[in-house]
Formats: structure tokens, sequence, C-alpha cells
């Protein structure tokens, strides 16, 4: 090592900081006292203490004094000071938006959601997304700083923030919001992503994927979609396109990927055209509704089963508006799950290997906004 | 760091010797100097030295003199002795056994393939086998005038089954149901000894063939689409071949819902090819011109389309594979796989015909991992 000398002792103690900042971030509303973060930081207890000050000051923690009452002075506890910023995480989509404000610990401020009016260019969205945000941030302490604002869109994104292909609104193709949002959040982190993406990272970080290797997650909306997740992390594929693709082509025709037309074919006919009106008249207790879903359920469960021998997840993840009724979507996914097992489908199933099928933990307007949120925190700028 | 005490220095010096052993395998066809192999390594030269003349003693490393004519002495040269070991790389089916025997850089020194047995069991198998590779080792052995036999350093089998992590068929195809729960390593085990012995499906191995050596090299999210009487699609995700959490990723042929074990079926009935089931036959037909064949080809290809569109829609791969023997016949198949593709609605995506000979695929595979399952340090 070349001589000390005071650069290098800033240096060593914004480390450490560092270092004890990201401890104290992974359990973000856990109390701990210097001894403990010692032993998990594996820096020493005086160390500890120091930075601790550093960070407090910063605002990035805060302290309280022991509870009295055992052996000897009560030690001082210590805590992520989540309240230090505010996330903003929105999804927008043309039949809703979706939007969530959590502080830095993630805990959540506030919800919104609402239908939004025909939005056909990029101002229009960004006009709905500040009304929306003026609703969440209403209840909160003006003097709070946003310190990250993400956005979902219903499509895959490039690496300008810009919408390539809309996936359910084909005139949102384009939209172009990144330099308006940052200029409209001057403070913040600006994160734009896909939503499908958001809606699966939401399950592998606080949902149903946790730990997980490999899994398929899958959608079942109006556009059924499904996300793939290999070695914990989600496929974007060669062009960022993995997960479905956009729009159909060749309908009828046997001439494009089956899932997109799968739509048009169960309910193309039926006075209820969107999924989440079939939905709601299904709890309702409607027949024909019910034999819509189910009949959809059926003709998706081969198509995921197909892909689940392709990927040989761990794990088969089911969400969308569908969630809301597992009895249809669960037993045909399951039954189709279980007939792939094996190479030959007349052998015995070895249930060692059987894809466990799970419910997504998300409802669907949670599951981007909270993907979002995760998203926007890894976003900000966390050294000190 | 610690004092040097004896065992220390003796790690350190088979750590440069690996290090030197890698530098020879990296350009196994080329003759280093001391002095290239000490700037190669960055080791002083003296050590090099020592180090070469270990190797040579191990039989890992050939020195040869250098030819005189210029000033000076001249230098010694060293090269990696390939032949220090062979690698053995089987592919067996119910009525299909080749033998691969490669030698240290996998340049192959025997190929043979043979059909027409019927292998119902795993004794029956290795009881085909194991004197058909014997009998390859020692024509091997003649062909190269070696006195003495040359051992396997490593041996890969390749089969139409799924194995686990110990060699086990967890899984089977029908024609050979009867190889299930059972395994090959025990037997091979006791005739080499304890070598690398892997087993791996025959069909992720002709993936990972492609993906070293053919039209997947320069490929990081890629499918390789194989096209037989029994069809797979294998995916490759950050340039390695995909092989999911239960070993079974990849092997969609045998699925009902998608019909593509029926599509094969009816076109063999329908063209009078079924009993037994002969692809090549078929084919053969509709490259005669053979209509009735033709058709049959094409209703193959459309119906393993919307299969391969499927996965294509939600991997969005870079480069797409065809291979196997359906992957040959003219455009008949593929023409109408190709049309599907295209219909995703972009076209920034390869479509490639397989660049490894069908029929060696798996086995080539086999010689890649096992050559990467020897332990190289010496």
């Amino acid at each position: 090592m070349t001589a000390i000398d005071t650069s290098d002792v800033t240096s060593l103690r914004r480390l450490n900081a560092q270092t004890t900042l990201d401890c104290l971030r992974a359990e973000p509303t856990t109390w701990v006292t210097v001894r403990e973060l010692a032993v998990r930081t594996k820096l020493s207890r005086p160390t500890v203490s120091r930075v601790l000050e550093d960070l407090e000051q910063a605002g990035w923690v805060r302290s309280v004094a022991g509870l009295p009452g055992g052996t000897g002075r009560p030690a001082r506890r210590f805590c992520f000071n989540g309240a230090a910023g505010l996330i903003l995480s929105v999804e927008a989509g043309p039949f809703a938006f979706n939007a969530m404000l959590a502080d830095l610990a993630g805990t959540t401020q506030a919800e919104v959601s609402r239908r939004p009016p025909v939005i056909t260019t990029s101002e229009e969205l960004v006009g709905f997304f500040q009304e929306l945000a003026a609703e969440c941030l209403a209840g909160v302490d003006p003097g709070i700083p946003l310190r990250a604002v993400s956005l979902g869109l219903p499509g895959p994104v490039d690496e300008q923030g810009r919408l390539r292909v809309s996936i359910t609104a084909p005139e949102w193709d384009g939209f172009d919001v990144r330099d308006t949002l940052r200029g409209l959040y001057p403070e913040a982190a600006v994160l734009i992503g896909r939503t499908g993406e958001f809606d699966t990272l939401a399950e592998i970080t606080s949902g149903a994927l946790v730990g997980v290797k490999n899994a398929v997650h899958v959608t079942f909306s109006d556009r059924c979609r499904a996300t793939l997740v290999v070695g914990g992390r989600i496929v974007r594929g060669a062009h960022g396109m993995a997960g479905a693709r956009p729009r159909t082509h060749g309908v009828g025709k046997n001439l494009a990927a089956s899932w997109t037309p799968l739509r048009d074919l169960i309910y193309g006919d039926h006075p209820r055209q969107r999924m989440s009106e079939i939905v709601a008249a299904a709890q309702e207790g409607s027949e024909a509704d019910v034999e819509v879903l189910t009949r959809y359920a059926h003709a998706l469960a081969p198509r995921v089963s197909f892909l689940v021998r392709a990927v040989a997840p761990e794990v088969l993840v089911v969400g969308g508006q569908l969630l809301a009724l597992p009895d249809i979507a669960l037993p045909p996914l399951v039954a189709a799950v279980r007939a792939s097992a094996g190479l030959d489908r007349r052998g015995s199933v070895d249930e060692s290997r059987l894809p466990e099928v799970r419910l997504a933990h998300y409802s669907p307007a949670h599951a981007g906004p909270t993907g979002g949120l995760h998203a926007a925190l890894s976003a900000i700028d966390w050294t000190v | 760091m610690t004092d040097l005490d004896g065992s220390a220095v003796a790690s350190l010096r088979r750590l440069n010797g690996s290090k030197v052993l890698s530098v020879l395998r990296a350009e196994a066809y080329r003759k280093f100097t001391v002095r290239e192999m000490a700037v190669a390594t960055g080791l002083s030269r003296p050590t090099v030295g020592r180090l070469l003349d270990d190797l040579v003693e191990a039989g890992w490393a050939l020195g040869a003199e250098g030819r005189p004519g210029a000033t000076g002495r001249p230098a010694r040269r060293y090269s990696f002795n390939r032949l220090r070991g062979l690698v053995v790389s089987i592919d067996v089916g119910y009525a299909i056994t080749g033998v691969m025997i490669t030698d240290l850089v996998g340049t192959e020194l025997s190929w043979e393939m043979v059909y027409g047995q019927r292998l119902s069991t795993v004794d029956e198998c290795l009881a085909f086998v194991l004197p058909f590779l014997d009998a390859k080792l020692a024509a091997v052995a003649e062909h190269l005038g070696l006195e003495t036999e040359v051992p396997v350093l490593a041996l890969s089998v390749s089969a139409p089954v799924i194995p686990d992590e110990n060699g086990l068929h967890v899984d089977a195809l029908n024609a050979v149901q009867g190889w299930r729960g059972r395994s090959f390593v025990p037997a091979l085990r006791g005739r080499f000894g304890d070598i690398p012995i892997l087993v791996n499906n025959d069909i992720l191995l002709a993936a990972e063939a492609e993906r070293r050596l053919g039209a997947l090299a320069t490929s990081d999210q890629g499918m390789f689409c194989f096209l037989s009487w029994y069809s797979s699609i294998v995916l490759l995700h950050d340039g390695e071949v995909h092989r999911g959490s239960f070993h079974l990723a990849g092997d969609v042929g045998s699925l009902p819902e998608y019909r593509w074990p029926d599509v094969m079926a009816h076109a063999l009935e329908a063209t009078g090819h079924h009993d037994p089931p002969a692809v090549s036959r078929l084919l053969a037909a509709a490259a005669a011109g053979d209509e009735t064949a033709r058709g049959a080809v094409r209703t193959v290809g459309e119906g393993l389309a919307r299969g391969i569109t499927d996965v294509a829609a939600l991997w969005d791969p870079d480069t797409i594979v065809f291979a196997g023997q359906l992957s040959d016949s003219n455009d008949l198949l593929l023409e109408p796989i190709e049309v599907a593709l295209r219909g995703l609605g972009h076209d920034d995506f390869e479509l490639r015909s397989s660049e490894v000979p069908a029929d060696r695929g798996s086995s080539l595979g086999g010689v890649i991992k096992a050559l990467d399952a020897i332990d190289w340090t010496v």
C-alpha cells in the first residue's frame, strides 16, 4: 500500500459509510445497535460509531436512545431514515394509470388509480402523469425531496427512454417523455421501463419469485404475455422484446405467435370486450363470462406448458387480471404443466421435477408500480 | 504473505506450471522458445525453463532441439503434447452408436457410426458399445504407431435421455424407455477408472457444438431448432446453452400440445414411410419430386412453425439456427417456418442453417464438454 495521505483517509471513511448505509438499507425498517452493525459490516465498533454520526448528520440515518431496563447503559439504536426522500412510481396504460408514492424504505405513502382520458401524444401522457403525481404528493410534507421517479410503459423502451412499440395502444409508439420528466423533476433520478418487466421485478424482489432462479411469469390479461426469468434475472432478449411480441400479425392464418390473437379468437364477439369487465361480471356470477374466461384459460394452458418445457423453470407464476379468479385460471395450467413433466406423456409424473405453479403476489394494479419502485430505488445514487 | 515454506514453494511451482500448460494448450500447434513462453506468462526465463522441463517429464509437453543455422546456439522449442491422452465421445441411441476419439485439442482421430442394432436396455447398450470402443481405441493406437495404450482422460456419453448430475437417466425417449432409471456411469467407471465421465442429452450437446463451432458462435440470445423425427428447441442465453431447473429445458418435441408428434406421424403415414418410421425416405421422396411427399414435408413445416414462432416471440433471439435431418429438406420445410417468423413483425434476427454436420453434432458437443471437464492443473 502507498503512504496514507488525507485523501485516502477520506475515501476510506466514505467507503465505510457506504458499507454501513447499504447494510441499513437492506433492512430499512429495522433498528440496530452499533455492536450489531459492527458484526454485520465487519467494521470496528468505533468506526461504525463515527460513520453513523456522519450518516445521521447527512440525514440518511435516524437514532433513538436505548430503552433502559436491562443491565448497564442501554445502547443507542439506529435505523435507515426512509423519510429522507420519496419515490414516485407510475404505470401508464391507455386504460389505466396506477401510481404509488413511497418513502425510501419502500413504505407506501399514497396510491392512486385513474382511468385516463384518450391520450395520443407524449405531452398528454405527461399531463396526466402530473395530475396523478400532484394527487399522490398532496398529503405529504412538501419539504421531503422526491428522489426518484419511475414510469412504466406498455412496451419495450429503448436506451433513450422512448417507447419503441406499444403493445396495447399503437398511437403511443415512439412516445418520448424522459427529457420532459427530467425537466419537471430536476432533483430526481428518472427511470423509464416496460411495465411487463416491472411486474416481474416486483415478484422477484418482494413477491412470489424471491430466491427463484428460473421462472416463467404468465400474465393473463387482454394481451397475454409471459416474462422469463433465467438465473434470477429477467430475460430481455436480443432487442429488449422478450416477453411477447407487440402486435398481432396474420390473425387466424397461424402465421404469428399464437398468444396474441387468442383474445380475438375467444372473446372477439363477446358483448364485453375488456378482460377487467369480463372478470367483474364473472365475479358477479355471469355464467357466460365465466365460460369465456374458462375457454381462455384452457386455450392458454398448452401454450404455457410448451414454454415451460422449453425453459424448464422451477416456478410458474400466474398473474394478471385472471388472478382474481384463481379457480378458473389455475386448474388447466396445473394440469397442462403436470402432463408435460416427463418425456413421455404416458409415463408416470416425476413429482420432483414438476415446476411449482404459484399465484402472483401482486394484483395487476400493484405489480407494475411496485416493480417500478424497486427499479427506482436501485436507480438512486446512494453514494455518500 | 506468510513466510515461504516448502509447501508454498511447491504450490507456487504448481500454479506456474498450470499457467505454462494453459499457454501451451491455447496455441496447441505452436512451438515456443523459453523466451517466448516467459513473455507469454510473465514469468522469468529460468523459472519457465524449469517448468517446461517438468512438463516434458510429465508428458504434457514435447521438447525439440532448435534448428541450427542462425547465429548462436539454436533455442530449444516446446509444444503441447496433444497425445498425452485421449478424449472419447460416445453417441448412443436405440439403433445408432457412434464413437469419436480425439486428441487433447479435440482433433478427430477416429469417428464411426454404426446403425441397425436394437439396444433396448442399458446393459445391451454397454455390451455393444464397450467392445466397439475398445476396437476403436486399439485402431487409433496402431494408426499412431504407439506401443503403449494412451490413457483416456475424459469420456462423454450423448444419449436421448434426461440425465441428472450423476448420470442417472431420470427420463428417456420412448424408443429407449428401457434406459430409464439406469446409468452408463458405473460400467464405464469400471473400465476407465477415475476420469471425468459425463452423460448429457444428445440435443443439448448438439446445441453446445453449434455454439462453440458453428452458426451460434457469435450469438448471445439464440435458438437452436433441432428438427427431425423428434424435434426440440434449445435456448441459448448469454451465450450459454440453457439447461433449466430440471435438466429438461428445450425438450418440447414430445409435447402433444402443438401436435408436433402427430404432424410427423401423419406425414409418414400419408407417404407410406411409417413402418418403420423413416424420415430419410420421406425426405428422399420429396427431393425426387414426389408430390405427396413434398406436400407432407410442407405440412410438417407448417406444424412446426407455430411452436417455433411462439417461443421466438417470447425469447426474442438474435439468431435462430435450424439443425437436424429435416432442416436439410430444401426449402419445403423451412419456408413456412420462415414466413411465420417474419410474421412476428420485424426482421432483426438471423435465420441460419446449422454448420456442424448433423451426425457429428452430439459427439463434438461431447468432446467440448469432456475437454472442459479435464483437470488441467499440474
